[in-house]
C-alpha cells in the first residue's frame, strides 16, 4: 500500500531527534539528528543523512579495518598494494598521520608495534568528520555523533539549546565529571576522550618503553575537527604518562584551536583555555 | 583538513582559578596548580555530595516516563526509568529496580542511585552524548551512551 503523499517530502510533523545506533569499527556509533530547523528536504533529508553518516562510517571501516584481512589498509600492510595504487582517501589519512606525528613530537605515533603504518589513533575521528560532513551535505544541520566514546556535533541540539557532551568518570562509567558544549552557539565540537580503562592495550602499545602507566588517567581534548582530537587526546595521555600531567596538558597549548582536561586520581586539570567549553564555566548553558 | 592546525607559541600562564566554579557531579574544592592548569575539583565519592534529586527543570513538566533499561553498575544491574519531554530530553532518572542482595549491596545502592541520577540528569544539565575511553561493542550495552540511545 502506497501512503497518502508518498513522493512528496515529509512535513516536519514534531521537533522530534532522529535517533539511530548501530554497531561499526568494533564499537557502537550513536546519531542524534535534532528537528529544530526544518530544511527544505523535510524529515526525509534527515533520514537520508543518517543513512549517510552510516554509508561512510562503514565504508571507512572496510577500508580502514586491522581486523579485516581484505581491507585496503590490511592490503597495503601486507604489501599487496603498491603506495601509488592507494585510494585518494589512505593518501589523505597518510599526510595526517604524518603532520601529526610531527606536531606532537612524536607521542603519536601511527605505527604499530612493528613499525608498520596503522592509523588507528586518528582515523575513527577522520571517518566521523567526513560523516558528519556528508550528513550536513544531505541537509542536516544540527547532528550530534558518538562513535565509542568520540563525539562530534554541528549545530545544536534545540533553537535554545548547544550539543552537550558529558565526560564520563574513568573509575565510573555511570559518573559525569564535566559536561562540554561549544563555546559559540551553533558552533561545532570534537571530542574525544582516550583512558585504558576501556580497552587500555592500545596505549599501553604506543607507550613501548614504559614499565607500567597509571590506569587511571584520562584525557579528554575538545576542538573543531574528530581526527584531531581523536590522535590529539591519544597523544596527550602519552605524554602524560611519561613525562607527567603538566607536560601531557602543556602539548594543547601548542594547538590552536585545541583544549584538554586530565583527570587522575579524583582530580580534574585543565588546559588554559578549557574554561569556555565547560557548562557552568564558561559555556553557554542555554 | 590539517591546515587549520597551526602550533603557536604560548607562554605559560596560570588560570583563575577563581573563575570556575563547581563542576556538576563535583563540589567547588578549587585551588591553583603550581602549573599553567587550574583544578577544577575534586572527586566525590559517597553520598556526602549527592544530597536530594533535584527539582524537575521547566521544560519538563510534560515529561513522560520511558521504558525501563537494565543498566549494569558496578554494584549489579538496575532497572533504570527515565522520563523524558516532548522533545526527547532526559528530565529525569530513576532507579525501578533495585539489586539483590546482602546489606552491603543494599547500602551501596543507596548511593548508586542518586550518581545514576545525577549522571543522567547531571543536576539539571542534560547532555546528547557521553564521551569516554573507546568502548566495545559488548562495554556499550552496559554504559550511560545505551541509555540515552534508548530513550
Amino acid at each position: 500500500m502506497i501512503p497518502a503523499g508518498a513522493g512528496r517530502p515529509e512535513p516536519l510533523r514534531s521537533a522530534r531527534p532522529l535517533r539511530c545506533s548501530f554497531p561499526v569499527m568494533g564499537t557502537v556509533a550513536s546519531l542524534t539528528i535534532a528537528a529544530h530547523r526544518p530544511g527544505p528536504g523535510g524529515r526525509g533529508a534527515l533520514h537520508r543523512a543518517a543513512g549517510e553518516v552510516r554509508r561512510c562510517l562503514v565504508e571507512d571501516d572496510e577500508r580502514f579495518s586491522r581486523y579485516r584481512p581484505t581491507s585496503e589498509l590490511e592490503r597495503y600492510r601486507g604489501g599487496r598494494i603498491a603506495r601509488q595504487r592507494l585510494s585518494a582517501h589512505m593518501l589523505e589519512v597518510m599526510r595526517d598521520c604524518e603532520s601529526l606525528e610531527r606536531l606532537t613530537d612524536g607521542a603519536f605515533r601511527p605505527r604499530d608495534a612493528a613499525g608498520m603504518f596503522d592509523p588507528t589513533g586518528y582515523v575513527k575521528g577522520w571517518a566521523m568528520e567526513r560523516a558528519v560532513q556528508a550528513a550536513i551535505a544531505a541537509g542536516a544541520r544540527d547532528v550530534c555523533l558518538n562513535v565509542g566514546g568520540d563525539v562530534r556535533t554541528a549545530g545544536a541540539a534545540a533553537a535554545d539549546r548547544p550539543w552537550r557532551v558529558g565526560v564520563r568518570s574513568p573509575s565510573n562509567g555511570s559518573r559525569i565529571i564535566a559536561v562540554v558544549a561549544a563555546p559559540h552557539r551553533g558552533a561545532p565540537i570534537a571530542v574525544a576522550t582516550s583512558g585504558r580503562y576501556e580497552r587500555g592495550n592500545h596505549l599501553w602499545s604506543a607507550l613501548g618503553h614504559l614499565a607500567e602507566a597509571p590506569a587511571d588517567i584520562a584525557v579528554t581534548v575538545v576542538g573543531g575537527d574528530a581526527g584531531i582530537v581523536d590522535a590529539g587526546a591519544t597523544a596527550v595521555w602519552v605524554r602524560a604518562a611519561t613525562s607527567g600531567t603538566a607536560a601531557g596538558l602543556a602539548m594543547l597549548d601548542r594547538w590552536d584551536g585545541c583544549e584538554g582536561m586530565l583527570a587522575l586520581g579524583g582530580e580534574l586539570l585543565a588546559s588554559a583555555g578549557m574554561t569556555p567549553f565547560l557548562v557552568g564555566h564558561g559555556a553557554q548553558a542555554a | 583538513m590539517m591546515g587549520d592546525f597551526v602550533k603557536r607559541a604560548l607562554p605559560g600562564v596560570a588560570t583563575a582559578a577563581a573563575a570556575l566554579a563547581a563542576v556538576a557531579g563535583y563540589d567547588a574544592v578549587l585551588h591553583a596548580d603550581p602549573g599553567q592548569q587550574t583544578t577544577l575539583g575534586t572527586e566525590i565519592v559517597g553520598s556526602a555530595g549527592q544530597a536530594a534529586a533535584p527539582a524537575p527543570q521547566p521544560s519538563c513538566d510534560t515529561a513522560q516516563p520511558a521504558s525501563g533499561h537494565s543498566f549494569a553498575t558496578p554494584w549489579g544491574p538496575v532497572q533504570v526509568v527515565a522520563e523524558v519531554d516532548s522533545a526527547g530530553r532526559v528530565c529525569r532518572a530513576d532507579a525501578a529496580v533495585y539489586p539483590d542482595g546482602d546489606s552491603r549491596s543494599q547500602m551501596i545502592n543507596s548511593r548508586a542511585i542518586p550518581q545514576l541520577n545525577a549522571a543522567v540528569e547531571n543536576r539539571g544539565v542534560e547532555f546528547d552524548a557521553v564521551s569516554g575511553a573507546t568502548y566495545t561493542s559488548e562495554a556499550y550495552r552496559d554504559s550511560l551512551q545505551s541509555i540515552l540511545d534508548s530513550l
